[in-house]
């Protein structure tokens, strides 16, 4: 088998085996549960039409991808380093590009298992409505590019940074940093500032995106520029990781 | 071509120079010791003959290869057992192996890894996570794992840093099997001056970022560990003297001194016993070691 698959396996045996990922998975059930029931108790008593309440689901959805990338991905080298298995590893005839790349397929795989397991919540909160299938698609479209930018940026970080902690106190600022924007009130966000700051803002054309799909019931012409915007963050994130990671130190 | 060669390695961290122009040579079969003060540069110096951290300045090659430059070539050929276990707790030692077997390209069958666990001393069938292994049984893992693609060269820091006299006698055994064997260079950074008398045939003292010495273990006796061996009654001492590989040095009542060279201690022992010698005890001399350590290094960093 390829050295490259050999560490995504192993990352992926880790999300199942380890007490890492059965954490992860409880909580993020724990959480979706509770939001669910509060969404669901809110429709039946109508003061949520059906589509806002799979729009709010599915930006938790998002919002709980780029806080579990940005974990997973301070704890990539970082992690490693300070559990001081990274040595072994850099001793391995696999260069350190090729190291990342496992590591974010791994990350990738961890926002399968969390989109997966969604489904139901997303189904139970909308089954009612309109557009859950296409709320469903951009779910995944929008989610996987924000998993490459928050969990890419957090790997790299973490290539360059020598303590977990360290990289996660950097991660989670700037994942708060991306996040803020998205709270400005409606009236703000019409201003230049604002629709600036929508424009360049990776999360914020996420939501957008569901927004746009779910609430708004546009096609993929409007969403175009948005998803333009968060692939180019993505390619830009993914050439830092690639620089970060060309020569790994233990 | 010898299997290790370093000339005028320099190298810094954050301004602070930590190796000012190590030069040595390791010649292929060696199990070379390299002896220092913490803080002198050993694990430095091990790290750039990996192709871990790039050097500043000088010439390193392994195995006639730049490390820096063939990083991935080199590393199929040579491994290593940093101080540190790097396992994964959570893993068998089983599934640990085949990991990294994987890693390497390896196309063993689970019979090979099984085999390799027990030529370390561990049980294949031994399905508990690693987290739960005695420090001992972790490092005999580890060097299965710095084992796993039948390097040509070994690097090992500290190998026996916290096992116990048992464990430590049978990882010493199993390095001069397979330095024997397989004629493995072998490289160990360590402090355990006894590791060095029992294993090495060259060393090497780093004080501050300098090689202060580089030779035999033993210049007095040739480079050939020395032994005292106690006989059970006196004037039992064959003449001529004929045993090969053994040198008598020093005969003193009922005490022999002797250098030996191309075997092991026990098997020169055993020469002894079978031709006549009663030796009721036998001890490395390990004072000659001790003293050309404390003359060539002023104490490292705390």
């Amino acid at each position: 088998m390829n050295p490259g698959l050999i560490l995504v396996k192993r990352e992926f045996q880790e999300d199942f085996k380890a007490s890492r990922g059965a954490v992860f998975l409880v909580i993020t059930t724990l959480v979706l549960s509770a939001f669910a029931v509060l969404l669901v108790s809110n429709t039946e008593l109508s003061l949520l039409d059906n589509a806002q309440a799979v729009y709010m689901m599915a930006g938790i959805i998002i919002a709980l991808a780029a806080l579990v990338a940005v974990i997973r991905g301070s704890d990539g080298f970082a992690g490693e380093r300070d559990r001081q298995t990274l040595e072994p590893l850099l001793l391995a005839p696999i260069n350190g590009p090729g190291l990342a790349a496992a590591k974010l397929c791994g990350i990738l795989f961890f926002w399968l298992t969390l989109f997966i397991l969604a489904i139901p919540y997303l189904w139970a909160v909308g089954s009612t409505g309109q557009n859950l299938f296409a709320a469903i698609l951009y779910l995944f479209l929008a989610g996987t590019l924000i998993v490459l930018v928050f969990g890419g940026a957090a790997l790299a970080l973490s290539a360059r940074m020598k303590t977990f902690k360290g990289v996660l106190s950097l991660g989670l600022t700037m994942l708060l940093l991306w996040g803020s924007p998205v709270l400005l009130g409606p009236s703000l966000r019409q201003s230049a500032v604002g629709r600036l700051l929508d424009l360049a803002n990776p999360f914020a054309a996420a939501l957008n995106t569901l927004d746009s799909v779910i609430i708004d019931s546009q096609g993929l012409s409007w969403q175009l520029l948005r998803l333009a915007v968060m692939v180019s963050y993505a390619v830009i994130i993914l050439w830092w990781l690639y620089a970060a990671t060309r020569r790994l130190e233990p | 071509m010898p299997a290790i060669e370093i000339q005028e390695l320099k190298k810094s961290f954050e301004g602070r120079p930590v190796l000012h122009g190590v030069s040595l040579t390791v010649s292929h079969g060696d199990i070379y010791g390299f002896l220092g003060p913490n803080g002198s540069g050993k694990t430095t110096t091990l790290r750039i003959l990996l192709g871990i951290i790039p050097p500043d300045a000088g010439r390193v090659a392994v195995l006639g290869l730049d490390p820096a430059a063939s990083g991935p070539q080199l590393r199929r050929r040579v491994n290593a057992l940093p101080e540190s276990h790097g396992l994964y707790g959570w893993m068998s030692a089983l599934s640990y192996l085949v990991f990294f077997g994987g890693l390497y390209g390896m196309e063993f069958s689970g019979g090979d890894y099984r085999a390799r666990l027990r030529q370390v001393g561990l049980d294949p069938d031994d399905s508990r996570p690693i987290r739960t292994f005695s420090r001992g049984m972790k490092q005999r893992l580890g060097l299965a794992r710095a084992m796993i693609n039948d390097p040509e060269v070994l690097f090992l820091d500290e190998p026996t840093n916290g096992l116990d006299p048992r464990g430590r006698r049978e990882i010493h055994d199993l390095l001069l099997q397979l330095n024997r064997v397989k004629n493995l260079t072998i490289m160990i950074s360590t402090h355990i001056l006894d590791d060095v008398e029992r294993l090495c045939n060259r060393i090497a003292i780093l004080d501050h970022g300098l090689v202060r010495y580089e030779g035999p273990v033993h210049p007095e006796a040739g480079g050939r560990p020395r032994y005292r061996f106690h006989l059970g009654n006196e004037g039992m001492i064959p003449s001529p003297w004929n045993f090969p590989g053994i040198s008598l040095l020093d005969h003193q009542d009922s005490w022999i001194t002797c250098a030996i060279e191309g075997r092991s201690p026990t098997e020169a022992i055993n020469t002894l016993i079978t031709n006549g010698l009663p030796i009721v005890e036998a001890a490395a001399v390990s004072g000659d070691l001790e003293a050309l350590y404390l003359d060539h290094t002023t104490g490292g960093a705390l």
